[in-house]
């Protein structure tokens, strides 16, 4: 009986434009989704293969001039850019740090559209100064852009809306309903097969659309690809659960849409933005406006107390002494500049620590709300999926300061132990490696939530009963 | 007749609970949000006074120094947030809230709220604009779906056919008992703004007349959804599809075709990347004149001329120090390669508006999303005018500095130092928004965009009422 009706349901679809319609649509938004997601990977990849060709092509130049200067040559620089004085050789000869995208980061833009993915730090950059946020369009930021997160996350519910609002409530407006209350079969056992069928038509449509698009794009098929087809599936199973529910209650089509399009808008829409605007209030992101200030009044302190700066700086690093800082020498303007540079970043520490742990605080809070709702479940996953999250660009921000520090302490000894930057130090110099395996991944924790979602709906659905009339 | 009509239906909406329900929780979200953007708004800009007033205090307390070495110093110019930017917020999150002005360099504007936030920051926050903007459309959609397929469910079109009453009048008064609710709760949303603009300190920087143009063009944006709702009503067999093809519409109209548009705008015109832009502007730095390399080739070229024209053999004979002349023409030069680089990242922006315009034709979001931003003074365009005055201000404060240094030192004085009465003399940074009728020329394809909306969804709606 129940494979019988199963058939018979697959069979009603298949004859309806539905099936057809659906097919088009899921290919369709999908190609055109991961061709988006595509071109700004091609444009990622693109911007750091140039930016190391660049690297390099700079790194031979240099080469070059130290060869010459070695030879004792005259090389066609200003003096004060010669690579042998170890301030140029830092300062204008920086290495790429790329944040390389995988595999999948076509997927969603994430965060992607706002920051950078190279930076060159130099010998004279620091924690402040380095900029780590893209050149855009912020109107192309607040718009956002039509990629496949966006196509799951927000198109693929309505999708769902669409194909399942009136399985009960079009059979009483058609009148065939008396007429399936009185086969053998539960009407909740009914219900649940056809929903099952259509789970199953969008769950295997949506999965070939998605395999097309990826062999399309050559992208290899591994474990992470199954881990985002399971977490599609997930949030379809969601939406399609909510859809039994309301079909359950037994209301008219119109009444369904409605309450259903409503869950889409409180879902989709409002959870987020309510969460959104309550970290804002409850944690309140400290202002950058009054970071600047407080760094303002310290770099003025520091200003006025140049003189002394140098000489606290070199009792507390005796192994630096080896020359006497003297003012009229470029050597002596650099240790008085490193020097106060050195005392802005230690008092700026606390002032930083205390900024990052506040704005820690509200993406925390963030994220224990997360569970409230099932697609920003689903969006923090694909991003993370796609190392576009927040936690991968603090992540690679973190990495790239802690690089700044090797190559300020690889140059720092030799702009104050007055020695050349030589063409033997080269070899050494430190190298920046990025492995984003390293942040923290929230599939696990959001995709159990996900299930304990689901789980409690199915559970919810045994106190409501079918009205028959 | 229309009068009678338009009482019946509103009396009818006021009647349903869902609908009750519906509007009262869209005016408890819209309150909240108007509070927590005052909260918001009154924060920033105690913070922005703050600041500004400790950043003029640091300058003017500087030692005795160097002019140039003041310049590298530099100072901050902060953004002004605008009063009718807690109605709606526009890019502002996306755009930094300071720029740093210094010597040889002009700086982007740092430290964009939503670099600081989670990605869930993308999903939009609940402000008045978030409100005004994607839901009451929804709310729109919900009163005005089954206008006339709940009559057609009901068998009672026949029987107001029957009255021999004209389908225009009906479907003219079924559209005003659509509109009028939704059009009085805007009219009160806009009210409470009033008030809340009201008792702010600084109402005084803003013009009614930016309320009521906003005003406007969110009537006119919901006289659209009217029509358009009435359309698929009319068309649709049953208030299903017709709610089902409206929330297609809708999310064509705010989430679809808008980000359809950015990713066509920014791969036909791709903005260069942050490294990318800073290394174009220092090639062309590095082969013009560097006012602190007197041994480049421009920097000689300078100098010969210099000595031409005040007659004198050498820089030690010149009235004045050619150092700091040296540094202000090197300013200039710079500030001339900065305004090309710039303008042309202007250029990129400006086919990017292009685009969006070319797509304002699909969606009568887009256009409306322009125009009250751009009223609010929170759009890219309000972005780039406080960028370039910022920037006229740092070419200002380098010319005052190299002059004072030109003037009363001898050249190779690097030992100079200034009076610290000069910091004082330095104008202090100001700055004024473009004015409305500015704002409304820069956005004359949108509001070109919105009446054809209006016009067409109009004449759509009647095209449509013959059937009846």
């Amino acid at each position: 009986m129940l494979r019988l009706n199963i058939l018979t349901e697959f069979r009603t679809i298949k004859r309806n434009y539905w099936l057809s319609f659906i097919t088009v649509l899921l290919l369709s938004l999908c190609l055109y989704a991961g061709w988006n997601g595509q071109n700004r990977v091609v444009q990622r990849q693109n911007s750091i293969a140039a930016a190391i060709n660049q690297m390099k092509a700079s790194d031979a130049l240099m080469m070059a001039h130290l060869d010459s200067l070695s030879a004792g040559h005259e090389i066609n620089l200003a003096s004060w850019q010669y690579p042998s004085l170890p301030t140029a050789a830092g300062d204008l000869n920086p290495r790429v740090t790329p944040f390389n995208p995988s595999h999948l980061s076509f997927v969603a833009t994430g965060q992607s559209d706002m920051f950078n993915h190279y930076v060159k730090p130099t010998l004279t950059d620091d924690n402040f100064s380095i900029a780590f946020t893209e050149l855009a369009s912020p109107v192309s930021l607040l718009l956002g852009n039509f990629d496949l997160s966006f196509v799951l996350v927000y198109l693929l519910p309505l999708v769902i809306i669409s194909f399942s609002y009136n399985i009960l409530s079009s059979e009483k407006e058609q009148g065939s309903f008396k007429l399936i209350a009185t086969s053998p079969l539960s009407l909740r056992l009914w219900l649940l097969q056809k929903v099952l069928v259509r789970f199953a038509i969008i769950v295997i449509l949506l999965l070939i659309s998605l395999f097309i698009m990826f062999i399309l794009f050559k992208v290899s098929i591994n474990k992470l690809v199954l881990i985002f087809m399971l977490q599609v599936c997930l949030y379809l199973a969601f939406w399609f659960v909510l859809a039994y529910l309301l079909n359950l209650r037994g209301a008219s089509s119109s009444t369904n849409a409605i309450v259903l399009l409503g869950c889409w808008v409180i879902v989709v829409l409002a959870i987020p933005s309510l969460v959104g605007q309550s970290a804002n209030v409850l944690y309140p992101t400290p202002s950058r406006t009054m970071l600047i200030n407080e760094m303002r009044s310290l770099q003025a302190t520091v200003d006025k107390e140049q003189d002394k700066i140098l000489d606290d700086y070199l009792r507390s690093h005796p192994e630096l002494v080896t020359r006497e800082a003297d003012e009229s020498t470029a050597y002596g303007w650099w240790q008085r500049y490193f020097a106060s540079k050195n005392l802005m970043l230690e008092k700026m520490g606390p002032l930083l620590t205390e900024y990052d742990q506040s704005l820690k605080k509200q993406q925390e809070w963030v994220h224990k709300l997360s569970f409230l709702s099932p697609s920003i479940l689903l969006q923090n996953n694909l991003n993370h999926i796609s190392n576009t999250s927040t936690a991968h660009y603090n992540s690679y921000r973190e990495s790239v300061l802690h690089f700044t520090d090797q190559w300020r302490d690889f140059f720092l000894p030799l702009v104050f132990q007055e020695e050349a930057f030589t063409k033997e130090m080269v070899a050494k110099l430190p190298k920046f490696h990025f492995d984003s395996s390293k942040v923290q991944s929230p599939i696990l924790l959001n995709s159990t939530i996900m299930v304990i979602i689901i789980t409690s709906l199915l559970l919810l659905s045994f106190t409501i009963g079918i009205k028959t009339e | 007749m229309i009068l009678i009509l338009v009482k019946k239906e509103i009396k009818q909406l006021l009647r349903t609970g869902q609908y009750r329900v519906a509007g009262f929780i869209v005016l408890i979200l819209t309150i909240m949000a108007f509070l927590v953007s005052t909260g918001y708004y009154k924060t920033v800009q105690e913070q922005h006074n703050i600041a500004k007033s400790n950043e003029r205090h640091v300058w003017e307390h500087q030692a005795d120094k160097n002019p140039h070495s003041a310049a590298h110093y530099g100072t901050y110019a902060f953004k002004p947030k605008y009063p009718l930017s807690l109605i709606d917020q526009g890019v502002d999150k996306y755009v930094g809230i300071s720029i740093f002005l210094e010597a040889h360099k002009r700086n982007e504007a740092q430290y964009a709220a939503a670099t600081d936030k989670t990605g869930l920051a993308r999903f939009g926050e609940l402000t008045p604009d978030f409100i005004l903007l994607f839901i009451m459309p929804l709310l729109l959609i919900l009163l005005g779906h089954d206008i006339f397929t709940k009559e057609k469910e009901r068998g009672t079109l026949r029987l107001i056919k029957s009255q021999g009453i004209n389908p225009r009048l009906l479907v003219i008064g079924k559209w005003l008992g659509v509109f009028t609710p939704i059009a009085s709760l805007t009219l009160v949303v806009f009210t409470i703004a009033g008030i809340l603009l009201g008792s702010l300190s600084d109402f005084g920087s803003f013009s009614i007349l930016h309320l009521l143009c906003m005003l406007l063009i969110y009537l006119i944006y919901y006289a659209v959804f009217t029509s358009i709702s009435l359309i698929a009503s009319l068309l649709s067999k049953n208030s299903g599809i017709s709610l089902v093809s409206l929330l297609v519409f809708w999310i064509l109209s705010s989430l679809a075709i808008p980000k359809a548009a950015t990713n066509l705008a920014e791969l036909k015109y791709p903005y260069p990347t942050k490294q990318s832009f800073d290394e174009a502007i220092g090639l062309d730095k590095s082969k013009g004149l560097d006012g602190y390399n007197p041994w480049s080739e421009a920097a000689k070229i300078l100098e010969q001329e210099t000595l031409r024209k005040y007659n004198v053999k050498s820089l030690e004979e010149l009235p004045f120090n050619y150092d700091g002349f040296r540094m202000q023409k090197g300013e200039e030069h710079e500030a001339q390669i900065y305004y090309r680089h710039y303008n042309e990242l202007k250029k990129v922006y400006g086919t990017h508006n292009e685009v969006y315009n070319s797509f304002t034709f699909f969606s009568p979001f887009l256009p409306t999303r322009f125009l009250s931003m751009s009223l609010a003074r929170t759009d890219y365009n309000s972005h780039w005018d406080f960028s370039d005055a910022a920037e006229k201000y740092r070419m200002l404060l380098q010319d005052k500095l190299n002059s004072n240094f030109a003037a009363n030192s001898k050249y190779g004085d690097w030992a100079y130092k200034a009076d610290r009465s000069l910091w004082k003399e330095l104008p202090e940074f100001v700055y004024g928004p473009p004015a409305l009728s500015e704002i409304l020329y820069q956005n004359k394809m949108s509001m070109v965009a919105l009446f054809t909306w209006l016009m067409v969804s109009f004449c759509a709606l009647f095209f449509f009422t013959k059937p009846i």
